[in-house]
Formats: structure tokens, C-alpha cells, sequence
């Protein structure tokens, strides 16, 4: 990742991340690297293969824990890493996007994590003066 | 949290009083010294937040090694009225039947042709380990997989992995009734396909130990439990099924939340009332992955079990290897208890937690009629277990509950970057314990400093009455996920 769009905060069991946008948009691609980036080092990761991913909920912040989830469930079910997003449409309830990345390769991507899945604990998604942050815990 | 709001109201009880929409004051079983750790996190704000959910009887519970989870705290009880409560998938976990076994052996380290090493070695390649691990045995069909999370272990054993004879020393004999594979989804079939007899990764571990100190010598012969002997330790759940099926019913619950207004502070408390559709869904998809948990630990013990006649060359006399006592520590379960002067039933939540029953209660095997339900308390990979039985203490005061290990103290990231530098490796084989992973960050992750005192937090409940101990147990080689 060029530029730090995520931190992670202290969090006893588990692992917390706080994410980074300029706009809605930039906060979801970013919350996907934030997660694909907690697994593996992006660079090993080349851009192969794009999928379309299509979300819809009630509220931002469950879009974008479906989202991530959709993306998660993709990657472990289909033994499959993404390096790059790109969102093609976000309303309130809706999301349309792309994640391109390539079939997972134990000879050449070394896994860092498992993450069991993104939770709703204190899920949200605050606008600010410098913009969009986003604050999720995912289940390590 | 403030010192009106937390109260000590004995040496091992402290108390949260009801206030704001709390239903029940909180009550956290601690010693001085685990307080300070335990205000450090938001574990006591998640204990307060529990103590608001429809239908919550008698206390907001939490053991000793509670630490800040997601939704419920890590070591929380909650007990739920049947026709007035609710049952929450955060509740009980992503992992859910997360839980432990402990198998006991007739050797000593001195009977061993080989080392530990050469044993944990054999183990290591047997049993798949690590993220994401799978192929321990065949890949299993949707129908497979339906069988499983009706029959539990016993489908296990249908299957060639061990004995019927374990069953009676499993809970609930490995298999909870009311499962039901046609509210699952296809995700999750998808999931757990290729897990039965995987390890996983995270704090799941196989140990071997052995036997250092026997506290109550009637109860410890009871469990065939020896000084000196060989145990091993199995800590893992209901892999990636399990995961599934709490990420779709917290979805669901969600909804149901909203449906039947329901106030909840934090969106990972989602619940349903019981009685609903919702509910009742819920607890029938739990119960089946819990068998999926079941049936993935009988799976590992017999191929612990081969590996173990492999390596040393010899019959499975010779090992005496059986379980002592398997036990769920992620989950949820509806029990009989007496609350007040009169019997109630109630949907127990255990969230890193485990179930304690007292002696002479009637879900127990025979055999551990007198002593009360075996309590199996691991400690971290460097230190010592625990080996306890629950007490009549435990039916009256927790629910029949106490602590399921010793909790941590660090995040996984502080754990790291205090790992960092040390040759892990190396300071765990200085205090006798060798160690084996698929990945070298998850023991920087799992070290000894990441965890509480696991022997203050036993001597908590202990002194408390909820449990009483039997034997300790020393770590010598650990296999971690």
C-alpha cells in the first residue's frame, strides 16, 4: 500500500482497525485494502483477475461490513487474495464495485493472519474535518 | 468504569450496580490484581451492555479471565429467561463449540523410545494445521456434512475416528439434539467441507504434558488421572462452518432485532427473542455447528491417537489413551436451574466460558456422578493447566459456569511487538516446552506475556467456590495453529 489509508487500534482479543477516506468511495476501497492488507503483504499479490462484487443494506455502515464480508467470503471460499478495488457506485444502501487480485499460491503468498470475519462490534462511519473515517473489529 | 459504579463485595466478587437500561447489576468474579488488568479494556462497559438484553436473570456474569471481546465480553455468562429472553449469535461466538479436550494416557516421559519433539513432529504432520488448513480426511459431501451436524462426535466414531466408549466422556455425549443442516447455508456447507479434523489457527493448539501435581487425589483417580503421566490438550471448534453460521444469524438477528424492538447498544448484541421463528432458527443452526465442533475434535483425538502408536511403535493398550472430558466453551444451551426458590429453564450463554456442573447432577456421566462435571483450564503454551471439576457452589451462584483458560492481557499487536527481538523458539524450549507452527507470528502472538496468570485466575474461582481443583498440568511440547 503506498500511502497509510489504515491503523489498527489496540484491542484485547481481537483486531481493530480505524480506515481513512477523502470521500465515501475512497473510505470503502480503502477498508478493503486495510483488509486484504492485514492478511498479506500486497506485493506479493499480482492483478490477474477482476470479479464484480454487488451489495445492498440498510444502513452505510452495514454496506460496508457486507462488502467486506462478501470479499472475505469470496477470498476463503474460493481460495482467492485481491490487491486492488475499485467502486463503481455507492448510494446509502448500495454498492456496486471491483476487486481484482489472483488465486491464492502457497509457493508464493505467505498468509499472516486468518481473520474468521468482520464483526458489527462498534461498527461506524464518522465524517469529519479531514474527511471519512471508518472503525470496524475484525475476528482474528 | 467508576468506583460507584464497580463495587467489591468479597475477596473473589465484585459488582457493577444497575443503572441506565441496565435489567441486572453485573457480577465479576476477580482478585485485586486481575481487576487492574480487567479495567484496562472495556470488558466492564460489555458486562453492563450484556446486562440489558430482554429476559437476562439474576446477573450479567464474568469469570476471571474476562477481556474486551466483540458484543459479549470473553468470560461473560448470561442466563435468559425461555419465554421472556432472547438468544444472541454474539453470544456465543464466531467459533462457535470453540472448546477443549483433555486426553489422558498410561505414559510417563520416561516410557518414551522417542522425545517429545519426535512426538509433536508426528502429530504436527498428521493433524493440518495453520490458516485456513484442510484435507484431514476426504473432502465431505453436502450430505456428509448434514449427517454431521446431526450426530456430532458419534458420527466420528461411525466413521472409524475412535471409540463409541469416548461419547461418555464428551458433553452432552458429543451430540446436541435439535440440529438442523436445512436452515444452513450453502456458505457454510461450502466452509466446512474440507475442515472436519483441522486444527485452525489463532489460540487453537494441541499440547502434550504432563501430570505435575494432583490436589484432590478421589477426583483425579475418578478421571484416571496419575502423577508423572502423559496428557494431551486439544483446543480448537467448529472451524469455518461455525463462522459462517454466526456471520448469516447475526444478519438474521439484525433484522429480528428491529422486528420486534429491541433495544440493543451495540449492533454485535443482536438477539431474538427465544420464542420467535428467528430464535428458534438460530439456536437449531448453533446446535448443528456445535456437532460440526464435536465431531472435528474426536476426528483430531484419533489421529492424535495414530500418530502417537506411529511414532512410538506401539498398541493402543500400551498408550491408554482415552478422553477424560471434552468440553464447549463458545456456546449456548438450555438448562435447568434453580434461580430463587424455584426451578427455571433458561438459555445459558457461554462466551469463553465454560459450563461447571456441580456433583450428583443428572446430565453427567455416571462415573463423574460424585466428583462434579470436569473443568478443563488451559493456561498459555508456557506455563501450566488446570484440571478442576465444578461444585454445588457453581449450579447456585454462575449458572453452573466458570473460566475456560486464562485470558488475555495483550492484544495480539502489543503481544507482537514485545515478541520482537526475542528468540521465541528458544525461550520456550529454556522453560522446558517445545513448540511447533505452521506460522511463526501466531506464537509471537500466543507467548506466555500475552496471557493473565493462569494459576491466579484458577486460585480466583477456586477461593470462590466454583470450582475445585484436581490436578495441574505441565506443558512439553505444544503444537500451535
Amino acid at each position: 500500500m503506498k500511502k497509510r489509508v489504515y491503523t489498527t487500534f489496540p484491542h484485547t482479543a481481537d483486531l481493530g482497525i480505524e480506515v481513512y477516506g477523502a470521500d465515501l468511495p475512497a473510505l470503502f476501497e480503502h477498508s478493503a485494502s486495510a483488509l486484504f492488507d492485514l492478511m498479506i503483504n500486497p506485493r506479493q499479490i499480482k492483478e490477474k483477475e477482476t470479479v464484480e462484487f454487488s451489495v445492498r443494506a440498510d444502513e452505510p455502515e452495514l454496506l460496508l461490513r457486507e462488502w467486506l464480508g462478501e470479499l472475505l467470503y469470496y477470498s476463503i471460499s474460493r481460495h482467492f487474495i485481491f490487491k486492488s478495488f475499485r467502486i463503481k457506485k455507492l448510494t446509502g444502501r448500495e454498492l456496486q464495485a471491483t476487486a481484482t487480485g489472483e488465486a491464492f499460491d502457497s509457493q508464493r503468498h505467505n498468509l499472516k493472519r486468518e481473520i474468521k470475519s468482520v464483526t458489527y462490534h462498534e461498527l461506524k462511519i464518522i465524517h469529519g474535518d479531514n474527511g471519512w473515517q471508518a472503525r470496524f473489529v475484525l475476528d482474528i | 468504569m467508576s468506583n460507584q459504579e464497580l463495587h467489591k463485595i468479597s475477596e473473589q466478587v465484585w459488582e457493577i450496580s444497575k443503572s441506565g437500561s441496565m435489567r441486572v447489576p453485573g457480577r465479576i468474579f476477580a482478585s485485586d490484581k486481575l481487576m487492574q488488568s480487567i479495567r484496562s479494556d472495556e470488558s466492564l462497559k460489555q458486562v453492563a451492555n450484556v446486562a440489558q438484553l430482554p429476559g437476562i436473570i439474576g446477573y450479567s456474569f464474568a469469570m476471571p479471565d474476562i477481556h474486551w471481546g466483540y458484543g459479549f465480553p470473553i468470560g461473560g455468562v448470561a442466563a435468559f429467561d425461555i419465554e421472556e429472553g432472547i438468544i444472541s449469535p454474539g453470544g456465543v461466538g464466531y467459533d462457535i463449540n470453540c472448546g477443549v479436550r483433555l486426553m489422558r494416557t498410561n505414559l510417563t516421559l520416561a516410557d518414551l523410545k522417542k522425545s517429545v519433539k519426535d512426538l509433536i513432529a508426528g502429530i504436527f504432520s498428521n493433524v493440518p494445521s495453520g490458516i485456513g488448513s484442510h484435507g484431514a480426511i476426504r473432502k465431505l459431501s453436502r450430505r456428509d456434512l448434514e449427517q454431521v451436524a446431526l450426530e456430532g462426535a458419534s458420527w466420528a466414531v461411525k466413521n472409524g475416528f475412535g471409540d463409541s466408549a469416548d461419547l461418555e466422556y464428551i458433553e452432552d455425549r458429543g451430540q446436541l439434539a435439535g440440529g438442523d443442516p436445512s436452515i444452513i447455508s450453502q456458505r457454510a456447507f461450502e466452509r466446512g467441507a474440507d475442515q472436519v479434523g483441522t486444527l485452525g489457527s489463532g489460540n487453537h493448539f494441541i499440547e502434550i504434558g504432563k501430570v505435575a501435581d494432583i490436589f484432590d487425589q478421589v477426583a483425579a483417580d475418578t478421571m484416571g488421572i496419575f502423577k508423572d503421566k502423559l496428557v494431551i490438550i486439544l483446543h480448537t471448534g467448529s472451524r469455518g462452518f461455525g463462522y459462517q453460521i454466526c456471520d448469516d444469524f447475526i444478519k438474521t438477528t439484525l433484522n429480528a432485532t428491529r422486528k420486534y424492538e429491541i433495544q440493543i447498544p451495540d449492533r454485535q448484541l443482536a438477539c431474538a427473542p427465544l420464542k420467535s421463528p428467528e430464535g428458534r432458527d438460530y439456536l437449531a443452526a448453533m446446535r448443528s455447528a456445535a456437532n460440526f465442533a464435536f465431531a472435528n475434535r474426536q476426528v483430531i483425538a484419533s489421529l492424535i491417537e495414530n500418530s502417537m502408536m506411529k511414532t512410538l511403535g506401539i498398541s493402543p493398550s500400551e498408550i491408554g489413551f482415552r478422553p477424560v472430558w471434552d468440553i464447549a466453551h463458545n456456546i449456548a444451551k438450555i438448562e435447568e436451574h434453580q434461580f430463587g426458590t424455584k426451578n427455571t429453564r433458561v438459555c445459558v450463554h457461554r462466551k469463553g466460558a465454560t459450563r461447571a456442573f456441580g456433583p450428583d447432577h443428572p446430565d453427567l456421566p455416571e462415573v463423574y456422578r460424585k466428583i462434579g462435571q470436569p473443568v478443563l483450564i488451559p493456561g498459555d503454551m508456557g506455563t501450566e493447566s488446570f484440571l478442576c471439576v465444578g461444585t454445588t457452589t457453581a449450579m447456585q451462584e454462575t449458572f453452573g459456569s466458570a473460566c475456560h483458560g486464562a485470558g488475555r492481557v495483550l492484544s495480539r499487536h502489543q503481544a507482537k511487538a514485545k515478541a520482537r527481538g526475542i528468540d521465541l523458539y528458544k525461550t520456550l524450549a529454556e522453560s522446558g516446552v517445545y513448540v511447533m507452527a505452521e506460522q511463526k507470528g501466531t506464537i509471537a502472538e500466543e507467548m506466555p506475556f500475552a496471557y493473565k496468570d493462569v494459576s491466579e485466575v484458577v486460585e480466583t474461582m477456586n477461593a470462590a467456590g466454583i470450582i475445585r481443583k484436581v490436578a495441574r498440568f505441565k506443558p512439553l511440547g505444544v503444537i500451535k495453529g
